[in-house]
Parts: structure tokens; sequence; C-alpha cells
């Protein structure tokens, strides 16, 4: 069995549970048309011990795929839910959308825009991610400066755990406190605890207009640190990101909502900037499109968390350690920095110097946090009790240990 | 009942703050009052590291652990009613920083609701979640149950302004999360631990997101017909997308109890249904955000708008809205508060449902909720000592419950399950729901010592169908101990 890729072993979990194989990307994956046969695929990989991901449509994995891991024998096999996508319920009045976990993102955003409405994540680049990777991966957009990170906006999920259980947490109101929140547990799990089927979302009202700006900086810390008053002086932006490209560093930012608000705080943000930025009324929505792919996380190879009042100290001393050409895309209503190579092409192999900056960020600890993107969160240094927890609540809801491969490595197959 | 471990329990807080026996009559219930029970002492450590000697200690006797911060909850969710001890947050008060550049504050567990905003507000910052309460209930306890209040309309609920924890779990371990970056490393267990109530150990210290104080609010009432009206107005104003702080409701029978006590806002007597509505941010939204609230609210017949002219006069409405639960007082000796939520499209639907069962049972039902968020309070006013009467209001309150589940509601929108919602759980989730639940408790809690005979049936549906509870909210409420 460990002379086997994934790609065969996924064969063999095809032909023992019936399920189709499916391509996405260069990835081969069983691909289930239902929740049944999807039991029978977690079926059939328990009894193999063969570890599975669900992968939604591939477009985070990048530089961690399954087929391009060190070891091929313990890759797992991705599992995809094209199959199973479809809004199931969106009520004029409600304010909250359910949808399969197959639904592509774009389809859900352009679903629910027709009643005057949007998601609470804006993710321009998730052109093809899938709502359940999405949730899966714990992605938000630039806009949760206002909205607040996606996780906060899941009402409720059903998920089918490794031994085929069907469990549903929450609901699908906008306001709810029944059970405990396990959907707020799986949001951002990675694919660790269970496979997400189904999920609710509260809905944003569409802004009636958008307005944003862009402006040099001189360098990562005092653009930073200008970020931070340019939020003092405008509590109502929506999104404000620090970028580096093409060497170029920008401090870009935006406003949306009620047209009259909008209008008079832009004037207000551009006193508050200064110098002369870069004014963009009616081309403010392809702004934000493209910066938001800028973000997208598969560009980058690193994702380093850090409270707001270190994250300026935090950017110079990275601005020192990397090369020049490297790419930044930094949240800074969040405290989130993504570094990734020059171009804007998925990251497909480790940059030379992922694992320095990797150990600069953990030596900084509790300064900041660090995760390899794309990759299970079991890597990074949780505090002893934390790890604990996670540990506990991995085996706790998957005994079999297939969706947790970095958990417990000698669990791998032989 | 004086047992070693309890000697060592005070050698470990001080003797003062380990009560027992008739002195922790007080601690008997919360704020449901008709589910009481006895524990074996309660325990008011001052902070982590007491905390942490606690619960090792009781670990190691294998004693029960009710957690409990000002006992204002209303689903008996802290009291004592599978035995053990009460470890309460009451000492633990101190505010110990609040970082303006972060909008961060970091808090003990205790911490009362309404000082956080206090704190804050030199440094231009107030915190979001503003129970009715919010001048007694605790910032630990409001994690537990993932508080609500009004203006959870705009800013949502607790879950979502709570940055990190510190928790002692059931072994005595402490989970530090603080100092968290936006999100988290690993798993969500924030997100798992707030509204979890006291499953998964005791939240000694918060960390909590601080929001702006807004540049203009706006409050405005309007005087309704009836109540369905109301309904229908804030059901429209919902599907135009109103972007509103808070949308509140208040029927005739509050009205009369707010306008005869202490906490008189001025509300029209007259009124059968009072609509309150405040909208903050910007002059400009603000105002276009009021404008079409009373245009809809003249739509559905509004008697009256009147905004308020000044902070006082905000002021007064909301202490009008806030006391309502307080002034019901007057109304009877007694208050069942229920807390369901509706379909914010079905509001005036359930709203009429929950009136009609009041009345078929000939009780006396106010009608005070979070309209915005489909989060209704139909509250009943009793008298305990009236054997037949609390019989019926726990039977229309079960009602009321199975009425919003039948109709795409949910059991509880900012109060919790507790003991009083523990078997409706299996209305709303079936057995491999609520096993999964489980599964995650008894990866925390084996022992299942935290919080016993709470939220969950035991053995999920089938205890609830065969009867199988240790004790029946239905019929006698002293819990076995």
């Amino acid at each position: 069995m460990s002379q086997t890729n994934a790609s065969d072993r996924a064969h063999l979990l095809g032909q023992g549970s019936g399920c189709a194989l499916e391509e996405v990307g260069e990835l081969i994956c069983l691909a289930p048309k239902d929740q049944g046969q999807l039991a029978e695929v977690l079926g059939e990989a328990r009894r193999r011990s063969f570890f599975v991901l669900p992968i939604g449509a591939g477009s985070q994995l990048a530089w961690c795929r399954p087929d391009a891991l060190d070891d091929p024998a313990h890759a797992p096999i991705p599992i995809s839910l094209m199959h199973m996508a479809g809004v199931l319920e969106q009520i004029p009045g409600e304010g909250t959308v359910t949808a399969q976990a197959g639904t592509p993102w774009r389809d859900l955003a352009q679903a629910v825009e027709q009643s005057g409405e949007c998601l609470p994540a804006d993710l321009p680049g998730a052109t093809t991610s899938t709502l359940g990777g999405i949730l899966g991966a714990g992605r938000s957009g630039p806009n949760r400066l206002r909205y607040g990170p996606l996780r906060h906006h899941v009402l409720g999920m059903q998920v089918m755990l490794s031994d085929g259980t069907l469990a549903k947490s929450g609901g699908r109101l906008v306001k709810n406190v029944t059970g405990f929140d396990l959907h707020r547990l799986y949001t951002g799990s990675r694919g660790t605890l269970a496979i997400i089927l189904e999920a609710s979302l509260r809905l944003m009202a569409l802004p009636e207009r958008e307005w944003s700006f862009s402006i040099p900086v001189a360098d990562c810390a005092s653009g930073f640190t200008k970020a931070l008053e340019i939020q003092q002086a405008m509590p109502r932006l929506h999104w404000l990101v620090l970028t580096r490209t093409q060497s170029e560093l920008r401090l870009q930012g935006g406003l949306a909502g009620r047209a009259s608000q909008v209008k008079t705080d832009q004037e207000r943000v551009l006193t508050a900037l200064g110098g002369t930025p870069e004014s963009f009324d009616g081309q403010a929505p392809t702004e934000r499109k493209r910066l938001g792919e800028e973000g997208a996380e598969n560009r980058h190879a690193w994702d380093i968390g850090s409270p707001l009042t270190h994250c300026a100290e935090l950017l110079g001393i990275l601005e020192a350690q990397l090369p020049t050409e490297t790419n930044l895309w930094v949240d800074c209503g969040a405290g989130r920095i993504l570094v990734g190579p020059a171009g804007d092409a998925p990251v497909t192999e480790k940059p030379s110097w992922a694992e320095t900056i990797g150990a600069e960020a953990t030596s900084l600890r509790p300064l900041c946090v660090h995760r390899h993107l794309h990759d299970q969160w079991t890597e990074s240094n949780p505090t002893t009790t934390q790890a604990d927890w996670q540990q506990r609540l991995t085996r706790g809801l998957d005994p079999a240990g297939i969706f947790s491969m970095t958990l417990d490595p000698e669990k791998a197959p032989a | 009942m004086t047992k070693n471990w309890i000697d060592e329990l005070r050698t470990i807080v001080g003797p003062r703050n380990v009560i027992t026996g008739s002195e922790s009559l007080a601690w008997e219930s919360d704020g449901l009052s008709l589910v009481r029970g006895m524990g074996q002492a309660i325990v008011l450590p001052l902070d982590t590291e007491e905390t942490v000697r606690v619960m090792k200690l009781l670990a190691r006797e294998g004693v029960p652990v009710v957690p409990r911060g000002a006992g204002t909850g209303l689903t008996g969710g802290a009291t004592p009613v599978g035995g053990g001890v009460t470890v309460g947050t009451a000492r633990m008060r101190e505010i110990f920083s609040i970082d303006p550049v972060g909008r961060l504050a970091h808090v003990q567990a205790g911490v009362v609701n309404s000082d956080l905003s206090v704190a804050a507000r030199p440094h231009g910052l107030f915190y979001a979640p503003d129970p009715s309460s919010q001048a007694a209930c605790t910032l630990g306890g409001n994690v537990a149950n993932n508080s609500g209040g009004p203006h959870c309309f705009m800013h949502g609920s607790t879950t979502r302004h709570v940055r990190g924890v510190k928790l002692v779990d059931a072994q005595g371990q402490v989970l530090d999360l603080l100092a968290s970056p936006a999100d988290p490393e690993g798993l969500d267990l924030v997100g798992l631990i707030t509204g979890s109530e006291g499953m998964f150990g005791i939240v000694t210290e918060v960390q909590l997101n601080l929001e702006p104080l807004p540049e203009e609010v706006q409050t405005i009432i309007a005087v309704f017909p009836s109540l369905d009206a109301a309904c229908d107005c804030v059901s429209e104003a919902i599907a135009a997308h109103i972007e509103a702080s808070a949308i509140e409701i208040l029927d005739k029978l509050t009205i009369a109890a707010v306008e005869d006590s202490i906490f008189a806002a001025g509300y029209p007597r007259e009124a059968e249904a009072l609509l309150l509505v405040e909208a903050e941010g910007g002059a400009l939204e603000v105002q276009e955000t009021i404008d079409l609230v009373m245009q809809l609210a003249k739509k559905h017949g509004a008697m009256e708008i009147r905004s308020a002219q000044d902070k006082a006069e905000r002021a007064r409405l909301w202490a009008g809205r806030k006391g309502a639960f307080g002034a019901m007082g007057r109304v009877a000796p007694d208050l069942y508060v229920a807390d369901v939520v509706a379909p914010r499209t079905r509001l005036r639907e359930i709203v009429a449902l929950a009136i009609e069962i009041a009345e078929e049972r000939n009780l006396r039902l106010g009608n005070v909720f979070h309209a915005g968020d489909g989060n209704l309070h139909p509250n009943i006013a009793y008298d305990r000592r009236d054997e037949d009467e609390v019989r019926r209001v726990l039977e229309a309150g079960q009602l009321i419950m199975e009425a919003c589940i039948e109709r795409g509601g949910s059991l509880t929108g900012e109060h919790g399950v507790g003991v009083e919602k523990m078997t409706h759980m299996c209305d709303l989730f079936d057995d491999d729901d609520l096993n999964t639940m489980h599964r995650v408790r008894d990866a925390l809690d084996p022992k299942r010592r935290m919080n016993p005979t709470k939220v969950l049936p035991l053995r999920a549906c089938r205890e609830v169908r065969n009867g199988g509870l240790p004790f029946s909210p239905m019929g006698n409420l002293e819990a076995k101990t």
C-alpha cells in the first residue's frame, strides 16, 4: 500500500464505493453524487485506513496539493463535492441563504444579489471556490473591516462525520443560540473534523455606492501606521489593505454603503490621507475586486496574524528580511499579513525563504502567529492546552483519523 | 455536609468565600426562579489561579461544577439542579486594560457588562452587546450564554465580540486563548466556548472587541393601533434591508407596566404597540434610515411618530425598554420570560399565536421583543404560590416554543437552553445532532462534571421520549440532588 500514490488509492476507493472520479485541476478526486455515496466513500476510506481531504474546488491548495507532498504514500485522497451544489433556501425578507457545500461562491454571490443583498465576505478571487471550501479554509474578505470575519456570519451547518453520521448545528435564522456552535468549530478546521455538506449565511444589504483610494507609502511600518490613523479618522471604512507588488508599496482602501454617506465620508478620508491619492468612483468595485484577487491566498506562502498594536513592528522586521520582489498583502483591519513570491500566479512550490520567515514569525510569539497556508493547522505551535483540546476534539469527532493526516503520522497507511 | 474538601476550598479562597448551608439560599436559582437546586457549596475564587486550584480539587473529588456569573440567566443554567459546587465569578471584577488602537478590552469574567462601556467611553469606544440586564449581568455570563440585546440587531450577539478567553477546564487546566490574532490559530475554540453554557469550563478572563462611539444616533418611537401592524412594519423594514441598530416592539400591557414603574419613559398609554427604532452611524445614513422607518410606520397605520430630541430623552426611552422585565413586577410577583426566535417573515403570525396560547389559559402576557432579529420574549406574569397558574404558565411556555419551532423558528435567541429548554432540544435536533454535541462535550469533559443536567439530554432524544430525565421541567421542579 505504501507504494501507491493518491491517484491509485482514489481509484481503489472509487471502485469500493461506486463513486465516480473527476479531475479538479490536476487532481484526481472522488466526486460523490449525493450524501449516500459520500458515506460509502468514507466507509471505504475507514476500512482501508486511507486519509481523505475535502478540497472544495482545489483553488487554495497551491503548494500543499496532495500530489505535491514529499511523501505521496501519505497524501490524502481528495474529495470534491462538485455534484452536491445549489441554493437550498433564500426567502426574501429573511436576510439569509442556505446552500450546499459544492456551490461555487460566485454563483452564490450572483443568486443573492438579485434580492438586493450581498454575501458577508468579499472574495473576488474566489471565482471557482466553493462555499464548503471557503468555510473549511476559514477565509474572509477585505471587507471584514466593516462586517467582521466570515465565520461570524455562519448561522448553521450540516456536516458528515468520518463515520457517516449526519450532524447539524445552529440553524437558518439570524439569531439563534440553541446548542453548541459546532459550525464555528468546523469553519476554518481545514477538513480535519468533518465534511461540510451545507451551510447557512447571514446576508448584508447591497451597497448603493462604492468609493476607493490608493496612495503610495514609503515603507511597510509607516504605511501601517498611516492605516491606523485613517481608521481612527473614518470608522466606516469597508476595507483597508497595504500591498507590495512589483516592489511598489501602496495603501488602498474603500467605502461602501448609502450613496450620500459615502460621498461625504470620502472627503474626510482624502483629508486624512493627505498627499495626492488616486481616487476611484465608478471604478471602485473594479479596484476592490483587483485588490481582492491580489489577496487570493493561493498566491501567498505564509499567513501571519498579529495584534494591531504590534503589526507595524512586525512588518518592519519582515520587510528587512524578505527579498524586495516578494509580494505582501496586509489586511490592516485584522492584522493579517500574507507573504508571497513575485508575480500573480498561484504558488506551486514552497519558496526558498518560506521556512526562514516561518521561523522568524515563530520566534516572535506571542507577538504573532503564523500558518502554512493550505496546510493543516497542527504544524503551528499552539499552547499545550490548546493543542490538547484540538487533538481531543479531532479524535472525538474523527476517531478513525481519516481526516487528520497531520494529527498522528503513525496512523498513516503502512 | 461538611467535608474535608470543603475545608480545603476555604483554605484556597478564604473562609468567607465558601458559602454553605442556609446562607447559600440566594444561589438556589437564577432568573428562572421556578427551577431550584441546592449544591454542596458556593465558591468564589478571586482569579484564574485560585480557580485552577479550586477546579483541581473538585476534579480530585469528582464533584460536579456549576459556573455562575451574576445569576441573571433565565433558563436555570446557573442553578445546581444536579448538585455539586457552584463556582462564581463575583469577585473577578477587574478591567485589566483597554487598548484603543486594537479596540480591545481585557477583563475578568465577573466585570458587569455596562461597566465596560463606562470604562471604554473616555477612549471613544463602547461594548456593543447590551442585554436588558446589562447593569447586573457579567461579561463571563454573557460569553457562556452568547447573550444578545437590542443593539445586536446591528452589532451581532456576544460571539461576534469575543476575541479571546482564558478558561479553566474540568481538570483545572488553563486554556489561554488571550492575545490572539484576529483569526484563530487552529480550531476556533473561542467560537466553540462562547454560548456553550459553562459546559467546557469556567471562563475567568475575556478579551473583547470594542466599537467606536457612533457619530450620530437617532431614536424614534412609532405608536400603532395593533400589534399586528407593528409586526408587519418590521417585516417590511427587514425586507427593505433597513440598517438600523435596534428594532424593538412593546405591547400594551408592557407599556402600562413600564409607565407605572420607576422606568416610566413617556410611552403613550393608548398605544396597542410601540415600535422603538434606533439608527447609528454617519449623519446622512442615519437620517435616511430613520426617514425610511417613518415612511413604513405611516404606511402601516402608525398613529404617532416621535423622535427623541436629546440624549436625555433617548436614555429615557431605552430605560423604559430595558426596565420592562422589572416593571412587569407590578403586574404579578413572578415573571416567566420566554425567548424564542421566529422567522422574520412570520413575526405577526407567531406573536398572535403566543397571545392566543396565553389567552386560552387565562394568563397575563406581555410582549417586549427584539423584533428586528425575530427574537420574541412573550412574558407571562404569574404568582408562583398558585400551583395551577404555574402549571398553566409552563404549559404555555412549552406550547409557544413548539409553535415557533413548527414554523421554522428556534428555541432560544439569547438566553440559552439551560434546564428549561433541554427537553425541547429534541424538537430541533435529532439523535445524531445531539450525539455529535455529546462527542464534543465528552472530548473535553469526559466525566461530564461541568454544568451537568443542562442543555443536552444525557442520552439524546431517547431519554426524553422515555421520560428518563433526572427531573421534569414540566412537573416537580425541585431538583433531585
